[in-house]
């Protein structure tokens, strides 16, 4: 009897606190969708100029700020802005002069294909060297595993990629140089950038995952695991394991968040079309509409990712659960 | 019945510092005979837990057994290949670690835990060990036996806790358990629980122990033998009773002459108060509710102990004083003048006045800084002292403290845990405060160091005229220094007078309680007091 309520309770701790982290994630939305109009529409002089190019006369601006409604109070604005954002409606791009959504979600999903495929290798090869080379500090393998991460994150991805393309694409010829992709999926064409994010990537999850290992293993509870007489196995496996993936697994959810949005040069070097390649366009092309777009589903991503590590967290250590 | 259990001959451990090997474990015979129990006392860095777990074979991380044997019941532990050591681990040889809560692993439930040894040796099958895990919850008086096992460990608390690893250990009816200071993180009247529940065990399923601690009190009660070890030597080895009545060592005889220090009683003093507590109240982020109607009142140059288990408050209370926690009621007046309730908002006047001492000077210190710095920061903050005088300043400080001047360049991890304890006094001092709150300022001390450490601050008391407020669970600590007393339980003052007047019966329940957990140095003192508090637990 005791237990069940213990249970029922704690389930509805939990769920007050995924309804709490729920509320959160809305608020950050909000507060950066503020801080992204006051940036990007306050001055609708220099949205005019944005939209229309530097060489439109002030006639024409103001025609075309009075027919988008710029000319309401700007309270107005933000709410009617920020509504069309909730319904999925973001505005005309400037620089592609089609709806943002038609560009913006083909570039997220290809993006998410290659974070998936980067993902997909990178959780089982980080963990697993990282939790051999932290379960026995200072041994060979711990400082081959280290010397090679280390080494692999050092190298900048602009260089990788050179590096890679040179092997692969000019000496090998195994690989297409491109990943445009422009005769439907090909996957030979995902290899690189796949590789290139991976190589990058992994040493710095291998070293988090270490680090922490290496804590547990100095643990007491894994003394009394040894001093029970279990296998070593066992006492990697049950005891140690466990309680070293909570850190790696917070720093795994932010490499999504970096996956989703951050990948800019491995997209422009492959010509890859992404939403990090998209986003550097909208940037760099002042199309503030398309910039407004990227950034608010940019800002999703990173709140729900952080939304679904705060619950895994939770489940994977009981005395958050049952606190 | 004595059978010879364990053989242990010139056992030699090192242990790697500063780049080199350096003995930590010279030379020492240990025997050992079934249903035995042996008492391994001497303060820290005297290499008793490093000789207790190498019975199972297992050296610290940094630690190497360089010679000697090891013979259990016929076989060379010190021979055996890893693989034949584990199955002696658990099974024949178990451990009780000093710190439950960090010995347990906290993603899984005590139950799987203790049947995990069990299961993994095939002494028994899940369900078999699940059935004698909870026999031996209830020998060990764990509250709801049948299902406590299916708690995590930070469910329990901590005496429960110990209680439930003791357990553990049983799991596979070893015939030699080490208990490494299975009690010295617990409360007093949990730290008799836990007793009781070892001692009856061990005498239960007759299993020889060796039992590791630096409070003589708490293995007289236990051991039948005693071995006193200081910086890995063996200084003298003898049944219980001789060693209580007759110490031949020196060192012995200082131990046992530990906790005997009184300070002379002062006249009750009367007239106006220095500190006073009214009416407060006080919670953590609004919800759990720690203080409740504190009135207090401090007077000039005397020692006020507030005594209290973990959780009693008393720690909550010196951060109420100095401002630390802002009371959510009531309030603390110095010299007649109400404190503001932040520290944010006191002049610099009043923050000088009440300095606080802390119990674990490791921490307190910053490795960084050089005595000079550390001593000297509030000489500067609060007097603007600079340069040369500021030097002479901490020099006089350092002076009063006992530590030679010149120590005034080394940096605090140089120092031992007695000398960072009196530098934190130092500092304290430096600000010339009229009143000092000690929060467990020698719980993390060994005894005879914490002893120096009162006789330090007594006489500071005298030269200097300060008032104490002194924070500490060790009751042992009070009666050597304490003018008054204050009992606090579960946020409330249960008792508060003169010394004399609260250690004299008849005490408050609670006050009773605490009183007579505190181990003497009597091995019969356990049973006796079991025996008396029979009729009043049934």
């Amino acid at each position: 009897m005791r237990c069940v309520r213990r249970t029922s309770r704690s389930k509805f701790v939990m769920a007050i606190f995924i309804v709490k982290r729920f509320g959160l994630m809305l608020l950050t939305m909000f507060v950066v969708s503020m801080v992204l109009f006051v940036l990007l529409e306050i001055d609708v002089e220099a949205v005019a100029v944005k939209v229309l190019g530097p060489y439109s006369t002030m006639e024409q601006r103001l025609l075309w700020l009075d027919e988008n409604g710029y000319n309401e109070p700007v309270i107005v604005r933000y709410f009617e802005w920020l509504g069309r954002f909730v319904v999925g409606d973001f505005g005309t791009s400037v620089i592609y002069k089609i709806p943002v959504a038609d560009v913006l979600w083909p570039r997220l999903w290809n993006t998410t294909i290659l974070a998936f495929w980067v993902f997909v290798f990178l959780v089982p090869v980080s963990l697993v060297l990282g939790i051999l080379s932290g379960m026995r500090e200072g041994t060979k393998m711990d400082r081959s595993i280290s010397v090679v991460s280390i080494l692999t994150t050092s190298v900048p991805e602009f260089a990788s990629t050179v590096l890679f393309s040179w092997i692969f694409v000019f000496t090998l010829q195994w690989l297409p140089g491109t990943s445009s992709m422009f005769e439907g999926f090909d996957w030979t064409q995902l290899v690189l950038p796949v590789l290139v994010l991976l190589v990058y990537d992994f040493g710095y999850v291998t070293r988090m995952t270490r680090a922490s290992m290496a804590e547990v293993m100095t643990t007491h509870y894994v003394r009394t695991a040894v001093l029970k007489g279990l296998p070593y196995r066992q006492v990697i496996l049950k005891h140690a394991l466990r309680n070293a993936l909570i850190a790696p697994f917070t720093v795994l959810m932010l490499q999504i968040n970096w996956l989703m949005s951050g990948v800019i040069v491995v997209e422009f070097f492959y010509a890859y079309k992404g939403f990090g390649a998209l986003l550097l366009d909208a940037a760099l092309r002042q199309d503030i509409i398309l910039i407004e777009a990227c950034t608010m589903v940019a800002v999703f991503v990173v709140v729900m990712t952080q939304l679904l590590s705060d619950i895994a967290y939770m489940l994977l250590n009981p005395r958050i659960r049952f606190a | 019945m004595s059978e010879r259990l364990l053989k242990v001959r010139n056992l030699q451990i090192e242990g790697f510092a500063d780049d080199q090997w350096k003995p930590i474990v010279n030379n020492i015979d240990l025997d050992l005979n079934r249903g035995e129990v042996l008492g391994l006392i001497g303060e820290s860095g005297a290499g008793k837990s490093t000789i207790g777990i190498a019975m199972m074979g297992y050296c610290r991380p940094g630690c190497r057994m360089v010679g000697g044997t090891i013979d259990f019941d016929g076989v060379q532990i010190q021979e055996l290949k890893p693989e034949k050591i584990r199955e002696i681990r658990g099974v024949r040889i178990s451990y009780v670690a000093q710190s439950a809560a960090a010995s347990f692993n906290p993603a899984h439930r005590l139950l799987d835990q203790y049947c995990e040894t069990p299961v993994q040796h095939g002494v028994l099958k899940f369900e078999q060990a699940a059935k004698e895990a909870r026999a031996i919850y209830a020998r060990l008086e764990l509250p709801d036996p049948n299902n406590i096992g299916k708690r995590f460990p930070h469910q329990v608390s901590g005496g429960q806790l110990q209680r439930a690893m003791v357990a553990m250990a049983m799991a596979c009816k070893p015939d030699l358990i080490v208990f490494d200071e299975p009690t010295t993180a617990l409360d007093v009247t949990t730290q008799i629980e836990v007793l009781a529940a070892i001692k009856d065990i061990v005498h239960h399923s007759n299993t020889a122990a060796i039992y590791i601690t630096h409070d003589l009190a708490v293995v007289v009660q236990l051991a039948d033998r005693i071995m006193v070890l200081r910086y890995g030597d063996l200084i003298e080895e003898g049944n219980t009773r001789e060693i209580l009545q007759e110490p031949k060592e020196p060192y012995t005889k200082e131990l046992l002459a530990v906790r005997t220090y009184r300070k002379e009683m002062q006249d009750a003093a009367e007239g106006k108060s220095i500190i006073e507590v009214k009416g407060v109240h006080a919670s953590y982020a609004g919800m759990v509710k720690v203080l409740e109607d504190i009135n207090l009142e401090v007077r000039p140059c005397r020692t006020v102990a507030v005594v209290g288990e973990s959780g009693s408050g008393k720690s909550t209370l010196a951060r109420v004083i100095t401002g630390l926690l802002p009371p959510s009621e009531g309030s603390v007046i110095y010299e007649g003048t109400a404190l503001p309730r932040s520290y944010k908002d006191r002049p610099k006047e009043q923050l000088r006045n009440i300095q606080m001492i802390y119990q674990m000077p490791d921490v307190a210190l910053n490795p960084r800084q050089k005595l000079r710095d550390v001593i000297g920061r509030p000489l500067g903050f609060y007097f603007g002292l600079t340069g040369k005088e500021r030097e002479q300043r901490v020099k006089e400080l350092l002076e009063m403290i006992e530590l030679p001047s010149n120590y005034i360049d080394r940096f605090t991890p140089e120092l031992s845990g007695g000398q960072k304890q009196r530098v934190c006094i130092a500092r304290a001092l430096a600000a010339e405060p009229a009143v000092i709150i000690c929060d467990e300022v020698t719980s993390a001390l060994d005894q005879l160091v914490a002893e120096e450490i009162l006789k330090l601050l007594h006489r500071l008391q005298e030269e200097l005229k300060i008032t104490y407020l002194f924070i500490t669970h060790d009751l042992a600590t009070v009666k050597a220094i304490a003018d008054e007393i204050v009992v606090m339980l579960n946020g409330r003052i249960v008792e508060f007078g003169e010394k004399n007047e609260v250690l004299t019966p008849p005490h408050h329940e609670y006050t009773e309680l605490l009183l007579s957990s505190v181990p003497e140095m009597e091995p019969d003192w356990l049973d006796e007091v079991l025996e008396a508090r029979r009729p009043v637990t049934n």
